[in-house]
Formats: structure tokens, sequence, C-alpha cells
């Protein structure tokens, strides 16, 4: 976790579980919701609102509100271009007329999908960074999530860092000795850095069998807390 | 490619959620029959590696770029089923962790990338060799199999927006498809390249890696079908819109 104070907000005490599903809820009725077609007055009310409401989450999740707004912005470029032609889909024929009154009837849709887009990145980026990544695969376990993604989500966690260093330090080392690699080379480079790159990891991947069968691996990755929890401490790990 | 949250009508991001999790789940079970946990731990360290790949990002354009994605060197070198499961825990942690990729849009995104990336590729990866299986030919299996594994997800995504009434269809399937047209291009070098470094070095790899092939082809063609009914039921629920396959079939068509 960041430098956010998670661990003493008001909020910290939530079963990682229940922030989860209450995401998804809030996610799926957002996303459902059909703002296209209210009104200029309704749609202000609606932003301001969930503007508010996510302040308000964040102060209780403990993560600091500007960092998580940055963070969620990333989604607009995409959305935006999609947004800003998203009238064009209820015309019925390719004149400046026809145009004119696509938008002037359906620029609604335009911040329909603003709105959602954005406070559903939002929604994920508070819950999200209100735990570790250990607590949402742990998580993820208790949730009766397949036993393969939790393996593959672990094994993601673990290795992708590596390879991207390894990555980098391949790169760096290209440019190092062809500075304007660029074009077709820079393809073929990363074509044959990536053979080598699989090469690596499937003769890892061997050798991550062999030191986890000799750990007396069974199938399951262990987890540092095996402990079940009841219905009732749902809501409060307390 | 990867749709966030919020583009996507309710039906269709429903229909998608359903068919990709059915799919997922008889992926399932097919790794569970065909892999043993050395298999299942070789494909999460290559999972690790297809997602560390993703951050090679290439200049297709303007200001604009683009990265691996992995969809048809999964389904080449690990089967389309497995593929189907790696590149959907992938999409998840994108989701979850990076916000790339909505939450209720994971269904669409999966049947996308997930699904028809590893599909497309494997098929036409194989339908290649089947004509002639040479050097020269993995080459150019390899680079047909990567840029159809890009451009496809992008038309299906493409066409998922058209459905939820949030894109014209012209301007849309032009927009997605040059892009991704441009973008398979790099996919498709990379992925003939890396095959063709796999053939020098280690052959077996690419031949050893997929068991069952047999029966894979046929599950090829039987998940091809369930996309195709997934589509069909995204039609049937897109056409109570105005905006959607009603307006085509009554304006374009001229049927009433």
């Amino acid at each position: 976790m960041t430098s956010e104070q998670t661990s003493i907000a008001p909020l910290s005490s939530v079963d990682p579980r229940a922030k989860l599903l209450v995401t998804l809820v809030a996610i799926i009725a957002l996303t459902f919701a059909d703002l296209a077609h209210l009104g200029a007055t309704a749609l202000l009310v609606v932003a301001l609102a969930g503007t508010l409401i996510g302040l308000v989450l964040a102060h209780l999740l403990g993560v600091s509100a500007p960092k998580a707004v940055l963070q969620s912005a990333l989604v607009l470029p995409f959305v935006i271009g999609i947004a800003v032609f998203a009238p064009l889909a209820q015309l019925s024929s390719w004149s400046l007329d026809a145009i004119g009154e696509a938008y002037a009837l359906h620029w609604p849709l335009i911040f329909d999908i603003l709105i959602k887009s954005f406070g559903a990145t939002f929604l994920v980026v508070l819950v999200m960074r209100s735990m570790s990544i250990e607590t949402f695969i742990h998580t993820l376990t208790r949730l009766k999530v397949p036993a393969i993604f939790i393996m593959l989500f672990t094994f993601l966690y673990r290795f992708t860092d590596l390879f991207r260093e390894q990555i980098r330090i391949m790169r760096d080392a290209a440019r190092s000795r062809a500075p304007y690699l660029h074009g077709w080379r820079l393809l073929a480079f990363y074509g044959r850095m990536s053979g080598n790159l699989f090469i690596r990891a499937y003769e890892r991947g061997e050798q991550i069998h062999d030191a986890m069968l000799s750990r007396g691996y069974d199938g399951t990755l262990p987890q540092a807390d095996k402990g079940g929890q009841e219905g009732r401490t749902l809501l409060s790990r307390k | 490619m990867h749709i966030p949250d919020g583009m996507l009508s309710p039906a269709v991001s429903i229909v998608t959620n359903i068919g990709s999790f059915a799919i997922v789940a008889y992926a399932i079970s097919w790794v569970k029959r065909f892999f043993d946990q050395r298999h299942v731990v070789l494909m999460a360290v290559l999972g690790a590696l297809i997602f560390a790949f993703q951050m090679l990002n290439f200049p297709v354009g303007p200001g604009t770029s683009g990265h691996f994605m992995g969809s048809a060197l999964a389904g080449i070198m690990l089967g389309p089923w497995p593929a189907t499961i790696l590149m959907t825990a992938v999409l998840a942690i994108q989701a979850f962790m990076l916000h790339d990729g909505g939450i209720v849009a994971l269904g669409a995104n999966v049947l996308n990338i997930a699904i028809i990336g590893p599909f497309v590729g494997y098929a036409v990866y194989r339908a290649v060799l089947r004509v002639r299986s040479s050097r020269t030919m993995t080459y150019v299996a390899g680079f047909l199999a990567g840029w159809a594994a890009t451009v496809m997800p992008a038309i299906a995504a493409a066409l998922e927006l058209w459905l939820s009434g949030r894109a014209n269809l012209t301007l849309v399937i032009s927009a997605m498809g040059f892009w991704h047209a441009v973008i398979g291009i790099a996919e498709g070098v990379i992925t003939a390249l890396f095959l063709g470094y796999l053939l020098a070095v280690r052959p077996d790899l690419i031949d050893g890696s997929q068991p069952a092939q047999e029966k894979t082809m046929r599950t090829v063609l039987l998940t091809l079908g369930v996309i195709a009914l997934i589509i069909a039921g995204l039609s049937f629920f897109a056409s109570v819109r105005p905006d959607g396959l009603e307006f085509v079939w009554e304006t374009v068509l001229g049927y009433e």
C-alpha cells in the first residue's frame, strides 16, 4: 500500500469480501442505470452527488481522493473518444441536418458514458487502493474463485516484475548497442527477445515446479491464513 | 481494445458475461482433464511472461502506440482452451489492478481477447500449416495468426459497442478495424519471429506443448459455434432498441 492511511480508516475493519461484493453491486447499479434520458439539471445533480459520495467513500476507506481521481482519469482518453461520437449511433442518415439532430436529441448519451465509465473505474480504484494485492488474492480464495485462477493470479503477481525487469535489461542492452533501433528492426528485436524470454520462462517454470514438489506441493498454493470465518463475521474482521 | 464499464448496454453485458462464464467454465474442466500439475505451473509462469510482454509498446501512428497482446501466442503455444484461462486471468488482473477494462465489461473483454483471440489465432495458425508445413510457412502462419487475433477481437468489440447503441456501426468498425489492422501487423511480426526463434532453438516446445490436438480442433469448431450463438443472443437483445439491428433491418435492408 502507498502512503494512504488505510489501516486507521473507519472502514478498515470491514471484511475485504464485503468491500469487493459491495463494489461489484455498486458498479452494476451504476452501469445499468439509465442516465441517457435525463435532462441537464438531473445529470448535473447525479454528477455532483456521485462526486460527494466518492469523496466520502475515499475518506472512509483512507484512500487519497486526488490520487484515486488521477488514476481513474486514465480511462478517459479512450472513453471520450467513443463518447463524443456516441450520438451518431442514433443517426438515421449521413447529412449535416441529421448529425445536428442526433447531437441535439442524444447529447446526454455522452455524459451517460463519461459518468458511468469514470464512476465505475473510481470505485474499483478506491477498493483496490484500500487493500494490498496479497489481501486481494486471499480474498478471492475465500470467495471460492477456482484454484487455477488463484494460482495464475499468484504467479502473475510474483513473476511479472521479474520478467519486466528482464525485458527492460534486454531492451536497454539492445539500445546501448543500437541506439536508433526502430521500425522493422525494433519489431524483429522484440520477436527474438520474446522467443528468448519464452524459453527462459519455460525452463524457469520447470525449475519452479520441481522446487514446489520438493516442498510438498499438492496442487494448492499455501495461504498465510487458512482460518475460515463464519457468516456472521463477514462484515467485521474484529 | 479493453472495454471500460459504462460502454455496454445491460443486455450486451449480461449475455457476454454469461456466455464467457460458460466457456471459461468448460476451459477449466478441459485443463483439469488434459493438463497435469506441471503444465499448469508452466502455464502460470508463461502467463506472467505474456503479462510482462504487454509492456512492449510500439508506435502505430502520430501520437498513438499499440502494445503486444499475446492472444495468438498463448493459443499457439498452449492450445486454445488453456490460453482462454490464461488470458482471462490476465484480463481480470488488468481490470482490478491496472483498471484497464471494466468489471461489468469483463465478460465482453474475455469474449473478445481471451476466447476469440486465442481461438482465431490457433485456428489460423493450424489452417495455414495444414496447407504446407515448412519453416517459411511457420513464419507466415505466425504472422497471419497474430494479425487475425488482433483484428477479430477489435471487430467483436466494435460490434458490441454498436449493439449497445454506443457507436455508429460504420464509424466504429472503420476506426477499430483500421487501427487494429495496423497494430496487428506488429503483433503478427512479433509472433512470427517468436515462433521462428523457437523453431531454431527449441522446436520441441512448439510441437510438444499441445496435448489432444484432434480433440482440440473439434472443440475449436464447437466454441466458434457457441460464440456465434452468443452473438445471435446479443442481436436478439439489441433488436428491441431502435438503434440496433431493428434499425438496420428496417432502414438499411428495407424489411419491416
